[in-house]
């Protein structure tokens, strides 16, 4: 009996040093382990103020989850840049692809992009979700690897046309636009609802990319007499054309898409730009249910660069990674899976969820205007 | 189509036709005297207006020596001297070396040439790889005749423009250094063999085409108020076309080339139904049509090999 004794509480003792010598072993390993997410999008090129402050806000969302424990494991953000060419950004998911360490991706502000590696990601069965680029079909081709964080245009110009031809009583438009599918969907979709919501669009011309001389055009689109022209293209032609616009005295208010609403376009576009109002894939920061409390943690952080328009998407799809990694685990297969019925998740946008295509719910827009050099929020109602 | 409508393209494709030529006159030159297609061209006009922008920048920023408008009226003449010696450079590193090289050597050379500025100014200029605004040192003053909008910046573009053609067929008529030019490009042995020193001309044709571009460069820059580190390229395109259509080597043929270049883009977009979009396949058409009625361009003159 004593023996027993004896050997139960040895045993005891054994149990309880094994104990205390695993479980440093197992907690120093658990908190070694760390996962991989990625973003991929313009860190280089035309575009990049949007593509860092994408980034930067995702490192934040990222970094705010490891510093409170969120996860049983760490997450280590890779940036890679998509130069805003589909043959750069291929390269760069196919190395994500091959790393498998890699569990989520936020990838793309540039729409071309986004759809030439869509399949890419679904062959590889490695989740985007998009943060910035905003073109129809992305999640029109029935990718499940691919969800969509950001408004698209489908829901935005619609709905900025019935403002346009009804809260602006603006009921002659011109339209200017690049002739790839970009600026073709832009001037389509918005055309096709202004002349819904009983506007005329009274001109229509295409142009090609790299065009800088639009004289030609805006001398013809001024014999229409449009009250607003709407621009659908990038930034950069974008600001040419307002400023030949305006040297040629055309007065027509000028009407853009999100793509404009950036530091880069106030600085080219000048003087002229002043008085462009645009739609916008989000309303301002600070009106968001989350917005107070993201833009102050960033203006804490140790980033150099502003948060940008598309800030708020990237710090929105760290904050589902985070969820999902919650939810699903590190598992690549699970998280594609368990993507669409992902619900009342509380972010910075408020509650969200995703529907069947991909799409986040609810969608919100906003509009603004430039004024004094800086974009303010615009509201139609108080015009 | 109004007789209102048709000046109004006039005065658009006028404009076009001054940069244009001033380009197509470099690029013409450079092929007569030295038998090299120069495609970074356009790309030395680039440069050339970055460089001016960076006096802008340098000398009219807010607490600098001079107010932004005054800045901008030097940097006119900055960016014409960097011109002229980027030109000059790159005949001494890269074209001076491949002379007696095939063609196609040259060619190459010329368009990695174009490569190295593009990425120079992309990588090294303060915000290069995004558009710069370009001050104007004309202000915006929109003038109306019987319907007609003029700039004053288009009377600028298109006034110097016609300026250094006029200065540059004196040039070359007229002076010695003008006609050491004319002798190479007429026949590069015998002016060798009247005691003509072929590198010091070639080098002063560069320095000149150079110049020419920087001209050019900084007269896009004050027309659109906008520069980007690739619009060297378009530049380079449109001006070797004007040079081909004119016949390359023959500067008057250049500059017919450009005016024809320049009037079928305003024409093609200002009255074809959505014409915008087929301007540069209608140039290009033209440049077919004219190379199978006249294989050496429209006032070229010299044989034609055939293999």
């Amino acid at each position: 009996m004593m023996w027993r004794k004896r050997s139960f509480g040895l045993a005891l003792v054994g149990a309880a040093a094994a104990a205390l010598m695993m479980a440093p072993a197992e907690s120093r390993s658990q908190s070694k382990k760390t996962y991989k997410v990625a973003y991929i999008g313009p860190l280089t090129g035309p575009n990049t103020s949007a593509g860092m402050g994408t980034r930067n806000s995702l490192d934040l969302a990222i970094k705010q989850a490891n510093e409170r424990g969120d996860l049983p494991f760490k997450l280590e953000l890779i940036s890679v840049t998509d130069d805003s060419k589909p043959s750069v950004g291929v390269g760069a998911v196919q190395k994500m692809c091959s790393d498998p360490e890699v569990v989520l991706v936020s990838a793309h502000w540039n729409s071309p992009v986004a759809l030439a590696t869509g399949p890419y990601f679904e062959k590889c069965g490695l989740l985007n979700i998009v943060a910035g680029a905003a073109s129809n079909k992305i999640t029109k081709e029935g990718w499940k690897a691919v969800v969509r964080v950001n408004t698209p245009f489908r829901y935005l110009l619609p709905n900025m046309a019935k403002m346009v031809a009804t809260e602006l009583g603006m009921k002659r438009l011109a339209i200017i636009h690049s002739l790839d599918d970009y600026g073709t969907d832009i001037a389509d979709e918005f055309g096709k609802a202004y002349e819904k919501a009983g506007g005329k669009i009274v001109y229509r011309d295409g142009y090609n990319i790299g065009d800088r001389d639009f004289t030609a055009i805006l001398t013809k689109a001024r014999t229409a007499k449009p009250e607003a022209l709407l621009h659908g293209g990038v930034s950069t032609e974008a600001a040419l054309i307002i400023r030949q616009m305006r040297q040629l005295g055309i007065k027509s208010v000028y009407l853009g898409h999100p793509g404009f609403q950036t530091e880069d376009y106030i600085k080219a576009a000048g003087q002229a730009g002043e008085g462009t109002i645009v739609g916008k894939l989000l309303p301002f920061a600070h009106e968001l249910p989350g917005g107070k409390a993201y833009i102050e943690a960033y203006d804490k952080s140790e980033y150099t660069e502003p948060a940008d328009t598309y800030g708020p998407f990237g710090y929105l799809a760290g904050q589902i990674m985070v969820e999902l990694l919650k939810r699903f685990g590190p598992d690549r297969k699970a998280l594609i899976a368990g993507v669409r019925s992902l619900a009342n998740v509380d972010t910075l946008f408020g509650s969200i969820s995703f529907d069947q295509e991909g799409e986040l719910q609810p969608k919100r827009i906003g509009y603004a205007i430039l004024k004094n050099g800086e974009w303010v929020g615009y509201d139609p109602k108080q015009k | 189509m109004s007789t209102v409508e048709i000046a109004q393209q006039l005065v658009n494709g006028l404009t076009l036709t001054a940069i244009y030529a001033l380009i197509a006159v470099g690029v013409s030159l450079f092929f007569g005297a030295i038998g090299i297609v120069n495609l970074a061209h356009g790309d030395v006009a680039a440069f050339a207006a970055f460089a001016g922008l960076g006096v802008q920048q340098f000398l009219g920023a807010p607490g600098g020596p001079l107010d932004l408008v005054t800045a901008s009226i030097v940097a006119i003449p900055f960016g014409v001297a960097v011109g002229a010696m980027v030109g000059w450079g790159l005949y001494r590193f890269a074209f001076r070396p491949l002379v007696g090289t095939p063609p196609v050597v040259g060619l190459l050379a010329a368009i990695a040439a174009g490569f190295v500025i593009r990425e120079a100014i992309f990588n090294f200029y303060p915000g290069g790889r995004n558009p710069q605004p370009f001050e104007s040192a004309i202000p915006v003053v929109l003038f109306e005749f019987g319907g007609v909008f003029v700039l004053a910046k288009q009377l600028f573009v298109i006034g110097t423009a016609v300026a250094m053609a006029a200065w540059l067929a004196w040039f070359i008529q007229r002076t010695r250094t003008g006609r050491t030019i004319r002798s190479i490009v007429n026949n590069r042995e015998v002016a060798q063999t009247l005691g003509v020193s072929v590198d010091r001309t070639l080098a002063r044709t560069f320095l000149l085409g150079g110049a020419l571009a920087g001209v050019a460069g900084v007269l896009n820059g004050t027309y659109y108020n906008l520069l980007q580190f690739d619009m060297g390229i378009l530049l380079t395109i449109k001006g070797f076309v004007a040079a081909v259509i004119g016949g390359l080597g023959n500067i008057y043929g250049a500059l017919v080339g450009a005016i024809i270049v320049g009037m079928l883009e305003a024409f093609t977009a200002g009255f074809i139904p959505h014409g915008n979009a087929y301007k540069e396949a209608v140039v290009f058409g033209a440049l077919i049509l004219i190379l199978v009625l006249k294989p050496n361009g429209i006032l070229g003159h010299g044989t034609v090999q055939k293999v």
